[in-house]
């Protein structure tokens, strides 16, 4: 079950066959999916195409997608990119299935062939922790208690203008609680409008920053607030004796709120994570094209006040400025959004009637008991329990960072 | 602790004022209404799945009036509660109840009691943005004590009850939290007037 690596491209579907979620798929037959070698190593890579293509997994629909592997592959060789932790020591990957990337992208290209929603490779991240106590506030915090095990993938690109536009990006959740809470998701989720974003130093400030992919992109709850340049020029770039805040500058904060329906409209389950990444690798300028600001450019700027980054992350990646020309996407700049990390949130169920199993299309809707051309699997356990009385997840991954050796942006 | 203290005070007055016990015959041949009130402590507990299910003691007391049905029988409506503050949350349980006082052996003075009701359950903090926690159910009482007399009319009793109540929901603004039930056990003393 475990995702393994083969040095030979003949090998590789057998390695797919060893990570195959059902043994009755002949991998030889599994059709590459649309997320599926789509990654191109760079000139800083030194793992080939293939290698990368061997972490795969045959997904439940029986074609072959890329999945979670270690930045570094055979012989220490790098693949530049991470995916967050390594999801084998999480107690619910087996309910993942290998966890595999882009189903739900390749769900959408069928039901709606029209409008494909493709996202790149590198931007998958994922994040577990076993065992987590939920978090209650108000009158709740006195009297509930809860664990839970979590495991979920976000695609949140952010390195790229992608997300400048795009509020779609496929979500993959699973949680087992101790009160019998059981979600098991895989979804295109609407994150905010699409067409704009928030800005993340003021989120009252939404940027319209053109025509999303798919343009018939829905509406989603939740919004992504992202650095734009007014960020920049308000807390990088700062007064001498100043230090920067980078936490004000470049943050970001995907909200998601995200859904289960029944075809007649009925919620069968709500949830709510928050993705968020420190240190990304862009910004959104305007005044550049493609819009796109690079914060390791910000490093070395100095306004006609004498405005400039101090402290921090620009010190860390340029040694206090000794080191010039140090690019976007160079190993050495610290802006490379590895930094990533998940607030869990509510975990609601309405699901009482069941069954436990719905085929949904890919935004979670249409929810049906049996499957339909486009519908993904979802799993759900059979019971109302709307964890909450303001239940909030804790925090998981703050304290790590996913930078290793060769990770660089565009990661 | 402040509620252990009200009921050792009230224990050690009510012993001051009423140091003979009551002469059960009397206590059995009054007639026409009563009414009555306690103090004392109680340790309560709310389960559900999610719940940590610690029981938590807390200020305890009733208010309870009615009639005489026959010389061993006293019916009445009765409101109970308990009331706890821990950690900036403030809980309360309310029972509102119909029981009934049995004194089985004439002559003596101890006594049964049964009843029913409806718990209702609040927990809430000082925050106003926080939505309080409620929860409303059906819940029987089981108990009994022992009559002292205090005076011509007045009746001193050191009881004890447990109230327990079936499954229901507790709602906090939209959220939901089903299969929650109460459980109370209830020690102090009461004074009657009948």
């Amino acid at each position: 079950m475990l995702p393994f690596r083969v040095i030979f491209p003949t090998a590789l579907l057998l390695a797919a066959a060893a990570c195959s979620t059902d043994s009755s798929l002949n991998p030889a037959d599994a059709t590459p999916s649309r997320a599926f070698g789509i990654w191109k190593p760079g000139a800083a890579e030194s793992c080939t195409q293939e290698q990368h293509d061997a972490y795969a997994v045959v997904g439940p629909d029986g074609k072959l997608y890329p999945s979670w592997h270690p930045p570094t592959g055979p012989g220490g060789c790098s693949f530049g990119h991470e995916h967050g932790r390594d999801p084998r020591g999480s107690a619910l990957y087996d309910d993942a299935g290998g966890l595999p990337f882009g189903v739900a992208n390749e769900a959408l290209a069928i039901g709606d062939p029209g409008n494909p929603r493709d996202e790149d490779h590198v931007g998958h991240k994922v994040e577990w922790e076993n065992g987590i106590d939920l978090q209650f506030s108000g009158p709740g915090s006195a009297l509930f208690t809860g664990k839970c095990d979590v495991l979920t993938k976000l695609h949140q690109g952010t390195h790229s203008k992608d997300a400048f536009t795009n509020n779609l990006h496929e979500l993959v959740y699973h949680i087992e609680c101790s009160d019998g809470t059981e979600m098991h998701v895989t979804m295109m989720t609407a994150i905010g409008t699409p067409g704009e974003f928030v800005r993340s130093c003021d989120h009252s400030v939404h940027i319209s920053a053109g025509t999303p992919t798919p343009v018939n992109s829905p509406d989603g709850g939740g919004f992504r607030a992202i650095p734009d340049r007014t960020c920049i020029e308000q807390f990088l770039l700062v007064p001498p004796g100043e230090q920067s805040n980078y936490f004000q500058a470049l943050h970001e904060t995907w909200e998601t709120s995200n859904s289960v329906r029944r075809e007649d409209g009925h919620t069968l389950a709500f949830f709510n994570p928050y993705f968020q990444v420190r240190l990304p690798s862009r910004f959104h300028d305007p005044a550049i094209a493609p819009t796109v600001g690079r914060p390791i450019d910000a490093c070395y700027e100095v306004t006609a006040s004498g405005e400039r980054a101090s402290g921090g992350a620009c010190r860390e990646s340029t040694e206090d400025g000794a080191v010039t020309g140090v690019t976007f996407d160079h190993p050495s700049s610290s802006f490379d959004g590895a930094g990533h990390f998940v607030d869990v949130n509510a975990n609601q169920l309405s699901n009482e009637d069941g069954p436990e199993v719905w085929y949904t299309d890919a935004f979670g809707r249409h929810g049906k008991p049996t499957s339909f051309p486009g519908s993904i699997r979802q799993r759900l356990a059979r019971m109302d329990n709307q964890i909450g009385v303001d239940a909030g997840g804790p925090v998981i991954g703050d304290n790590r960072n996913y930078s290793g050796p060769g990770v660089h942006a565009p990661n | 602790m402040f509620a252990r203290l009200l009921v050792t005070c009230a224990l050690v007055g009510f012993g001051a004022v009423a140091p003979s016990p009551a002469v059960a015959q009397d206590a059995t041949t009054l007639h026409g209404a009563w009414f009555g009130g306690g103090i004392g402590t109680a340790s309560a507990q709310v389960n559900c799945e999610l719940c940590i299910n610690d029981r938590n003691g807390g200020l305890s007391g009733y208010l309870a009036g009615g009639l005489r049905l026959n010389a061993g029988l006293h019916a009445g409506a009765e409101l109970a509660g308990w009331f706890d503050n821990t950690d900036d949350v403030s809980q309360r349980l309310l029972l509102y109840g119909a029981s009934l006082w049995w004194h089985p052996r004439p002559g003596q003075n101890w006594f049964l009691k049964g009843g029913l009701g409806l718990l209702k359950y609040r927990a809430a903090t000082d925050d106003d943005d926080d939505d309080p926690l409620t929860a409303g159910t059906a819940a029987i009482q089981l108990g009994g004590g022992y009559d002292l007399r205090a005076g011509r009319k007045l009746w001193v009793s050191p009881f004890a009850n447990l109230i327990v109540t079936t499954s229901g929901n507790m709602t906090s603004g939209n959220t939901v939290v089903t299969d929650a039930s109460f459980s109370m056990l209830q020690l102090g003393a009461g004074v009657t007037w009948r």
